[in-house]
């Protein structure tokens, strides 16, 4: 007992450990979010120039200034120097003509820097300077972050600097869909794969567990004349033929699990719970893995690439036609991306002339939108030198956007910095840092006067996109319905599988109150064999199976005769159950603790053991991120996959060694009622 | 006396009901048994009891390789960038670390990847030695063709705008029967282009 006791208190007390680290990890970080000091004050510039009341000009910018800045850039940094002023050069001509992230060039430069600091030739702060400003240029990428992180690893003095950057890339890799949803995508496939291979251990080990307990209750159930190998026969033949007849070995493993989730624990049962839910679930899981892995190739990416990243006259032609063919069908998402570049390519004249954006369309666009909307057509009537129209409808689309972006307050700065009003100015400046200081500042510290350095016309929050791919997207990917056939045979479909896990979820529910009430038999902790629950009357309530009772008792004092089972027989039964823990548990890490009773830390432990070994296999997982250049594993999933291979497998000789001794479990207490009173 | 009688008939007859019972159970699975195997036999005597699906290709297939054409075009995009002329092959890129040597057979060792430069442009293509489906990539959209081996599989519209392209993967489909194993190409028009311009 106490052996049990101490090393269950060891198994929970370092997941337990665990889960705090990563909780105080989590917790400590997430206030380290800002960059710039929440107490410097932006400043504004009041000069003449920019209040002038004038329309904003188109940018000045050519491609030419864009390919020197980036060449000069490449001379730079093969130098040795970090080229951060070139860097911060090519951002701001960038965003000067629309381009907002330049994943091709982050890349390129990317790659550049980690050859010469291989080389030698550019020192770490330099190359993490460099890397930093990469960050700036793309900000909606991680990979600059994670780059950053990746090259200051090494450095034992740079510790925190690379957690922080860590933590930064990973918070962008799940923002950024192009990232986020193939690795999400893994990840939910890994956790799908991993808990099949968890619920077929588990399985396994309830085999062990709990078929002799289910066959005995059988057994006791049926009527006086059947013979204890008549009821097993009958039970091995309900959980066989079903399978057979639909040729279908998943179909007789599901029966298996729901007969011994008869007899389970609640521990048991909820593991059992899960993987019935996981059933379930299944074809729904389908469908969402399915409009994940779609993604790539679905029109919702082009419009994130075209707000996000660049749209030239090609890509401006397509987004033209679609928005000529959608006007029947209204697509919000479409119509911000072809008004938004118009904007962007210098023409917001058209964005609020007669036939453009209308305060009387906006308003009829979801509420969410609305705010960027209006955003957009306040930032154009800006543009076009009339801050007394753009006011009221900025400061609509301030309350429309609340907090998800500064750019009406920013845009509002302008229209009042137009009419010379620099209370008002400071007014909306003063919003905006509270929105997001660090976009404020980076907005301030653009003193180009274009429409796109000046103003502020954001893409739609990431989120948008990707519920339009899910709303629109209508292919579906044989994922999970390609290999179900293998184990499910032809004759049980996938969609199948929500009835069956119906069923399994209903019998468990309904079964509770059996073991609640000591209705089943326990498996003995001693031999393994079933423990009738009308033992208690005969034993004194004792957890042990009659024949291990009276041989616990009386030992090998007893004569030959008055033994029920020799000591041979229980001991033989003792070591083959231990043995099969042992065995289990060196295998299978978790299938020891679930043969031993321990059901959810058993399953938990196993689903761990499959995703790092997953994880370690395939460390970026079957879908490699369409921008995931240079490396594979950019989130460092396989050093993930390695702590938990290690972890699990320790457990697991560890347990293989020490043994897991069975839980005892709680019997019907028939003496302990006789006391009380009770009908026993 | 007389009710211990009674109890030693009354358990005799039990005894009597549960051996008649006990023997007719017996009977009873060992029919079963022998109908089960006898169906056994003639179900799997041709038959696999494990069902293996025919080999056609998954669609998951197909938009990995869509996925992995949009990695090979960056990778290509970021090349020309450092070295300001496109790559001579793809093994260049790997030579530059943009890409590794399994990018270029990935998801599976049937297909590769071809550079192809017309000009200033840079064509990627991918070749699929047996099985799967065609697909292409135009315009930044990639339009799922279905496989000359799995026409059925492979349809459908994609946010309801690749109707027509559909309507002609269909006609694909049908034209071609060939069921050997083939290679297919697929070109990716010049998407390159809107980048270079942009960037």
């Amino acid at each position: 007992m106490t052996g049990r006791t101490d090393w269950t208190a060891q198994f929970w007390g370092a997941w337990r450990t665990g889960i705090l680290f990563a909780l105080l990890f989590l917790t400590s970080t997430s206030a380290l979010a800002q960059t710039y000091d929440p107490t410097e004050q932006p400043q504004i510039d009041f000069s003449e120039e920019a209040n002038k009341r004038k329309p904003i000009s188109a940018s000045k910018i050519t491609p030419v200034s864009l390919k020197v800045h980036w060449n000069l850039y490449k001379e730079v940094v093969r130098s040795g120097k970090s080229g951060n002023d070139q860097l911060n050069a090519l951002r701001d001509d960038a965003i000067s003509v629309g381009q907002r992230n330049l994943p091709a060039t982050t890349f390129a430069a990317i790659r550049l820097v980690q050859d010469r600091h291989e080389q030698g030739k550019l020192p770490l702060d330099e190359a993490a300077t460099s890397l930093k400003a990469m960050h700036d240029l793309s900000p909606a990428l991680p990979h600059p972050k994670l780059a950053r992180a990746r090259l200051q690893a090494k450095t034992p003095a740079k510790i925190g600097q690379v957690v922080t950057d860590a933590r930064d890339g990973w918070k962008l890799a799940f923002q950024w869909p192009d990232t986020r949803v193939p690795y999400l995508f893994n990840i939910a496939l890994t956790l799908l794969l991993a808990t099949v291979g968890a619920s077929l251990v588990f399985l396994l080990a309830q085999l062990f567990r709990y078929f002799s307990v289910v066959s005995y209750d059988f057994v006791r159930l049926l009527p006086t004349g059947f013979s204890s190998n008549q009821g097993v026969i009958l039970l091995l033949g309900a959980i066989i033929v079903p399978g057979l007849l639909l040729q279908s070995p998943l179909l007789s493993a599901l029966i298996l699990l729901m007969a011994l989730s008869v007899a389970q624990q609640l521990r048991e049962r909820v593991v059992t719970a899960i993987i019935f839910g996981l059933l379930i679930g299944l074809p729904q899981i389908e469908n969402t893995l399915s409009d994940a892995l779609t993604w790539s190739t679905g029109s919702s990416r082009e419009l994130l690439q075209a707000q996000y990243t660049v749209c030239d006259d090609r890509c401006f032609d397509t987004l033209e036609a679609r928005y000529r063919e959608s006007r029947e069908n209204k697509d919000v998402i479409l119509d911000y991306t072809y008004w938004m570049h118009i904007y962007r390519s210098g023409n917001p004249s058209k964005v609020i002339g007669e036939n453009g954006l209308s305060e009387e369309e906006i308003g009829s666009w979801p509420k969410s939108l609305q705010g960027y909307g209006y955003n957009l057509l306040g930032a154009a009537t800006v543009a076009m030198a009339e801050p007394e129209g753009a006011i009221p409808i900025l400061e609509k689309a301030s309350t429309l956007v609340g907090k998800k972006t500064p750019a009406p307050n920013l845009n509002l700065l302008r229209a009042h910095q137009m009419l010379d009003d620099q209370d008002s100015a400071q007014a909306a400046i003063d919003k905006a840092n509270l929105i997001d200081l660090d976009q404020t500042m980076l907005h301030l510290n653009l003193k180009r006067m274009d429409i796109n350095s000046w103003l502020s016309v954001p893409a739609l929050p990431s989120t948008y996109f990707w519920k339009r791919h899910r709303q629109a997207n209508t292919q579906q990917v044989d994922l999970i319905s390609r290999f179900w056939p293998y184990l499910a045979g032809k004759n049980v479909p996938l969609g199948w599988a929500t009835y069956i896990g119906g069923v399994g979820l209903l019998l468990l529910l309904l079964t509770i109150p059996l073991p609640l009430r000591g209705v089943t038999s326990t498996p003995c902790p001693s031999c393994g064999l079933a423990r009738d629950p009308e033992d208690g009357k005969k034993n004194g309530d004792h957890h042990f199976c009659m024949s291990c009772y009276r041989t616990y008792v009386a030992g090998a004092s007893m004569d030959f005769e008055a033994r029920v089972t020799s000591e041979d027989t229980l001991s033989q039964r003792r070591r083959l159950q231990e043995l099969i823990r042992r065995t289990m548990s060196a295998l299978l890490p978790g299938g020891g603790h679930a043969t031993s009773g321990y059901g959810f830390a058993g399953f938990f432990t196993s689903i761990c053991f499959f995703v790092g070994a997953l994880l370690l296999w395939i460390p970026g997982g079957i879908w490699r991120a369409p921008e995931d250049l240079i490396f594979l594993d950019w989130m460092g999933f396989s050093i993930i996959g390695g702590v938990f291979l290690v972890i699990t497998v320790c457990i697991g000789l560890y347990g293989a060694a020490r043994d897991i001794p069975p839980v005892i479990l709680k019997v019907k207490k028939f003496h302990q009622n006789i006391r009380e009173g009770g009908d026993a | 006396m007389p009710e211990e009688k009674k109890k030693a008939s009354k358990s005799s007859s039990s005894s009597l009901a549960a051996l008649i019972v006990h023997h007719s159970v017996t009977v009873i699975l060992v029919i079963a048994m022998l109908v089960l195997g006898v169906w056994g036999y003639i179900t799997f005597r041709k038959n696999d009891f494990f069902y293996t699906p025919e080999e056609t290709g998954s669609s998951t297939q197909r938009y990995l390789v869509a996925s992995q054409l949009q990695r090979i075009e960056l990778a290509a995009d970021a090349y020309q960038k450092i070295h300001e002329s496109p790559p001579i092959s793809l093994e260049s890129l790997v030579e530059e670390g943009l890409l590794t040597s399994k990018d270029l057979s990935y998801p599976s060792r049937d297909i590769t990847y071809e550079l192809q430069i017309d000009g200033s442009d840079i064509k990627i293509t991918y070749k699929l030695e047996r099985g799967g489906a065609s697909l292409d990539v135009g315009g930044g959209e990639a339009v799922l063709e279905p496989a000359k081996d799995n026409a059925e599989g492979a349809s459908g519209d994609k946010d309801g705008d690749a109707g027509a392209d559909d309507e002609e993967k269909g006609d694909d489909a049908s034209d071609d029967g060939d069921e050997e194993a083939h290679a297919k190409e697929s070109t990716e028009p010049k998407k390159k282009e809107k980048r270079k311009k942009g960037e």
